[in-house]
């Protein structure tokens, strides 16, 4: 037997109550692991974006043009290593609901600067030999159940081609793979070239530009020099940087991290509470028990020590496989909405702060009852009635 | 003894008197019950009032038309051409000798959102008189209405409230040409309040888009005929147009969103309810282990079983109820009429305010009578099933 | 048999305060207590006995005066060095037993031996030497619930025991337990004094258990009324 062992026999003395304790800790963890791994996935955009990557739209708002000599123009701007450009296409296969993230690029300028995407380099050379190649994120490719060489529709819920219809014909050249797990691999890629030449109105217009500078202490200068290269015209601009613009982007859907912030904090309280309050009433029942301890000779360290081990060992009991669980639903929601919310997934840091919280937690149910069993006075819990 | 009932309001009384012995453990239960009370109702609220708003804006016998596929106004297409087959469909109202057809553009722009300071997707929609008129629960608030031809624009009020820069007489850049704001119009609960307005033609020759719009709203003789219009589209090849009536349009946009918000609130809010269930189990199963000598000794006395097991369910849902209360109170005051918006289904952002209603309270309080009743059911089973020889051991 | 004086008390004064009023429990009192002496306190309810019992187990302090253990003065011992005192000297047999509920007998009468750093091995051995001598070995896997009062206050004698204590300081041991058991468990005690050699306070309100002890004191009003002690 050890102390260990004796906080362990405490706490199964109750089962019910221990029971239930850990239950209402477990649900609490869920819900943070699962929002927090939302509010971060949610943010991945920001935390993904290149540091030295700027992104250029039209000043108006982002969903409208600029015209396509603006990719050259900015191309000979100083202090910049690389630009590209895509046009939203609007993408779906075969029915609306079925939507793709789609873009029209240069595509050896767009892979020049998102280096995140990986690509086998003969795939590569076949996607750029190919007009009508296209290039896809690897989930899109496993969910659809495209390989190199199929020929792929993808229709534009915007854009009609020549042929009087919405379709396009792709053939898959190639399939990326994203360089860190969180890397969005939803995308789909196609030649803006032979998007331009084949639709039948907007054509010679751009969707934004996106930036690659040579230091990322330049992005506030490039920024102001691009902007200013184009000030006046019909087509004014606005840059930022990357992070920024996905920053202003989740902030349009409204304030997500206020939302999962408070509830959280809703179901730290009740664990707070409901966790706090009958550790207290537990170890007050207990008054007579640890006073034999005391009087046996157990000092006031152990008996801190066990009442705060009894209040972490309920925290860790809820709490790990709460962990454990909110990262199999998280998995789950990934196969639901990884298309909508690239990088659903826990990220390490969830599962540290979760650990931190419940130390805290566990610290704050246990510290009152602790100092209460600490101060408690032998004589008179001695004498208390049976 | 007296009857079940007088028996069972003896034990209520003795039990709900004894609470203030374990204070610690009902008050927080009182809280977890008025925490996740408070939680659901806030989701409910949200999406009651997201879904209000668009609700409220549609009009059954007003028919959209977008082009086929396009799903949203941004997205669609309609030439001059077509514009002009549909007028002469069928069920169409007539205003002064004149088909009631407000041809639309739709263009988003920028406008810098007050709570994040961000800039946000706002409509701009270029109209004519026409479209004035159809949309009937308008009325301008402050200043006048656009001045055909001119570069005016009338702001919606939830949109001069949620974003800067858009007061009445304030200039407004959008590319290299400046608007003057002349007038603020009200629409109580629709989208439009979302929106800026300003003259179709000058929309269309400042966006480079003469001869397209995005949308063509139709004013029809009764909500019916919204479905003619949809056939006569359908059988001109020219046409490939999307026909349905304005509600039908917002409704589909609702669904989408709140759906969003309805699905992680319910799920949130029962998987917090285990939670406090598991306090309220705990409380009342010390309510009923602290009161072993009371129980037992007014059942030697004569008290019934079910007496016993109905009181310690009746503080159960005592203590729950004041949580309810306590969280409906809570959240009506905090969450009803708050404004915030939100990226609609249009691509741009939907003023709308947090509704709270009656039916969403009956909800929480369902929820909260359910942790109640549950919370009480063992400890009250444990209460009628003491055994009685214990009465020896005191 | 040694006759050194275990325990040494001067000049002991002991004055409970309740509300305003102070209560004169000890009054200048002296005594010793030598080693290998089984002495049973009697005397009517709130003559001290339990506050004696207390002091001299270093769960309380005297009010004034000084109380020696072998040598070392422990009346001015800070909490935790009590506590250390009372794990390495002392061992307490409570009226109701005391045991922890939720553990075995065996693993009660461990209790104070996971303050100590000996063995597995040593452990064992003693725990089951402990059980042994209150014969109780086959009753070591029986939580508290599942054993008479006699043989709760067995597990109890063992768990007092089982550290190897100077002195075992008894409260009422048989205040609970009917004439048979009671006998029993003084049988107990005494065959610890006379073979083990171990020292007894027991504190009772039985005039037949205090027959088992070799000496006994009646405390009336703060005073010993032998005054042979000092």
């Amino acid at each position: 037997m050890t102390i260990f062992y004796l906080v362990k026999k405490n706490l199964l003395s109750h089962k019910i109550r221990s029971f239930l304790l850990v239950l209402c800790i477990f649900v609490a963890f869920i819900v943070y692991g699962v929002l927090k791994s939302f509010e971060q996935a949610m943010h991945s955009g920001i935390e993904l974006s290149g540091t030295n990557r700027l992104v250029t739209v039209n000043r108006i708002n982002f969903t409208q043009p600029l015209p396509y000599a603006y990719y050259n123009r900015v191309a000979n701007i100083e202090g910049i290593k690389n630009v590209t450009f895509a046009k939203w296409f609007g993408g779906y296969y075969q029915e609306p609901k079925n939507f793709l993230t789609t873009f029209a690029v240069e595509p050896s300028s767009w892979l020049n600067v998102f280096k995140e995407f990986i690509v086998k380099p003969e795939e590569k050379r076949a996607f750029l030999k190919d007009k009508k190649g296209v290039l896809v994120g690897r989930n899109i490719a496993n969910k659809h159940h495209w390989s190199i060489g199929d020929n792929v529709p993808i229709s534009s819920n915007i854009y009609s081609n020549k042929k009087g219809g919405h379709t396009w014909d792709f053939t898959v050249r190639a399939i990326y793979d994203g360089e860190k797990e969180q890397t969005d691999t939803n995308q789909v890629i196609i030649h803006y070239e032979y998007f331009n030449l084949s639709k039948t109105f907007g054509k010679d217009f751009i969707g934004w530009l996106v930036v690659l500078t040579k230091d990322a202490n330049l992005n506030e200068v490039i920024a102001k020099r691009i902007d200013s290269l184009f000030n006046n015209s019909a087509y004014e601009t606005r840059t930022a940087t990357e992070s920024a613009f996905n920053k202003a982007f989740i902030e349009q859907i409204g304030n997500i991290s206020l939302i999962i912030q408070s509830v959280v904090s809703v179901a730290f309280l009740t664990i707070l509470m409901v966790v706090g309050n009958t550790m207290y009433l537990a170890v007050g029942e207990r008054t007579k028990e640890l006073a034999v301890l005391k009087t046996i000779g157990f000092n006031n360290r152990l008996i801190f020590n066990m009442i705060m081990s009894e209040s972490l060992l309920l925290t860790v009991a809820g709490g790990i496989p709460a962990i454990i669980c909110a990262y199999g639903i998280i998995n789950a929601l990934n196969l639901v909405v990884g298309g909508f919310l690239p990088g659903l997934l826990m990220p390490m840091n969830v599962v540290f702060t979760s650990i931190l919280w419940m130390i805290l937690l566990s610290v704050l149910t246990g510290i009152f009852p602790a100092y209460n069993a600490v101060k408690l006075n032998i004589i008179t819990a001695l004498h208390k009635n049976q | 003894m007296g009857h079940l009932s007088q028996q069972t309001l003896a034990i209520i009384n003795i039990n709900i008197r004894s609470i203030k012995n374990r204070l610690g453990l009902s008050i927080s239960t009182i809280f977890s019950v008025a925490l996740v009370v408070g939680v659901l109702l806030c989701f409910l609220a949200m999406s009651k009032g997201f879904e209000k708003t668009l609700e409220g804006s549609g009009s059954e016998d007003v028919a959209v038309i977008l082009r086929s596929g396009s799903m949203s106004e941004l997205n669609s297409v309609i030439t001059l051409e077509q514009a002009r087959i549909i007028e002469s469909g069928p069920g169409i109202r007539q205003w002064q000798g004149k088909p009631m057809i407000s041809k639309e553009s739709y263009i988003v722009v920028d406008a810098i959102k007050k709570s994040s300071n961000t800039p946000a997707n706002i409509p701009l929609r270029g109209i004519d008189k026409m479209g004035e008129i159809i949309r009937e629960n308008i009325s301008i608030v402050k200043g006048k209405m656009f001045t055909p031809g001119t570069n005016e624009i009338v702001v919606g009020q939830a949109l001069l409230n949620n974003f800067k820069g858009f007061g009445l007489n304030s200039q407004v850049k959008l590319g290299n040409a400046t608007w003057e704001v002349v007038g603020i119009f009200s629409s109580p609960g629709t989208v439009f309040e979302s929106e800026l307005w300003a003259d179709i033609n000058v929309v269309q020759s400042f966006f480079k888009r003469s001869g397209i719009f995005q949308t063509i709203r139709v004013k029809m003789k009764k909500p019916a005929d919204v479905k003619k219009l949809d056939e006569y589209s359908k059988n001109d090849p020219r046409l490939k147009l999307d026909t349905k009536s304005e509600k039908d349009f917002y409704l589909e946009q609702a669904n989408a969103s709140s759906d969003l918000i309805f699905y992680l609130g319910w799920p949130l809010s029962i998987l917090m309810s285990i939670g406090s269930l598991a306090g309220a189990i705990n409380t009342m199963y010390n309510s009923v282990v602290s009161r072993t000598r009371e129980i037992i000794t007014l059942r030697v006395i004569g008290f019934n079983a079910t007496a016993t097991f109905f009181g310690t369910i009746i503080e159960s849902l005592f203590l729950t109820s004041i949580g309810a209360t306590i969280g409906v109170s809570c959240a009506y005051l905090l969450f009803d009429g708050l404004t915030t918006s939100t990226l609609s289904g249009n691509f741009t952002q939907v003023v709308f305010s947090f509704k709270m209603t009656f039916k969403l309270f009956i909800k929480a309080i369902y929820l909260s009578l359910g942790i109640g009743i549950v919370g009480g059911l063992m400890p009250a089973l444990r209460a009628a099933r003491m055994p009685l020889v214990k009465i020896n051991s005191f | 048999m040694t006759t050194e004086n275990l325990i040494t008390i001067k000049n002991l004064k002991k004055t409970h305060i309740k509300g305003k009023q102070a209560l004169n429990i000890f009054h200048d009192l002296n005594m010793h207590i030598q080693t290998g002496n089984f002495i049973a306190i009697m005397g009517p309810s709130g003559s001290g006995k339990t506050t004696m019992l207390n002091m001299l187990g270093g769960i309380d302090k005297p009010t004034s005066g000084e109380i020696y253990f072998k040598e070392d003065r422990i009346d001015n011992l800070s909490e935790n060095e009590l506590t250390q005192f009372r794990a390495m000297h002392v061992g307490f047999i409570f009226q109701f037993y005391n045991l922890m509920p939720m553990l075995t007998a065996y693993n009660n009468v461990e209790l104070p031996l996971l303050l100590t750093d000996l063995s597995k091995e040593d452990k064992i051995k003693k725990i089951k030497t402990a059980l042994e001598i209150v014969n109780l070995s086959d009753r070591e896997s029986h939580y508290p619930r599942e054993l008479s009062g006699g043989q709760m206050q067995r597990v109890a004698i063992a768990r007092a025991i089982v550290s190897n204590p100077d002195i075992l300081l008894c409260d009422e041991p048989t205040g609970d337990l009917d004439r048979e058991t009671a006998n029993e468990i003084l049988g107990v005690l005494k065959l610890l004094n006379e073979e083990l050699n171990k020292t007894i306070i027991m504190v009772t309100h039985d005039p037949e258990a205090a027959r088992y002890s070799k000496l006994t004191l009646h405390l009336d009003k703060g005073e010993f009324n032998q005054k042979e002690l000092s």
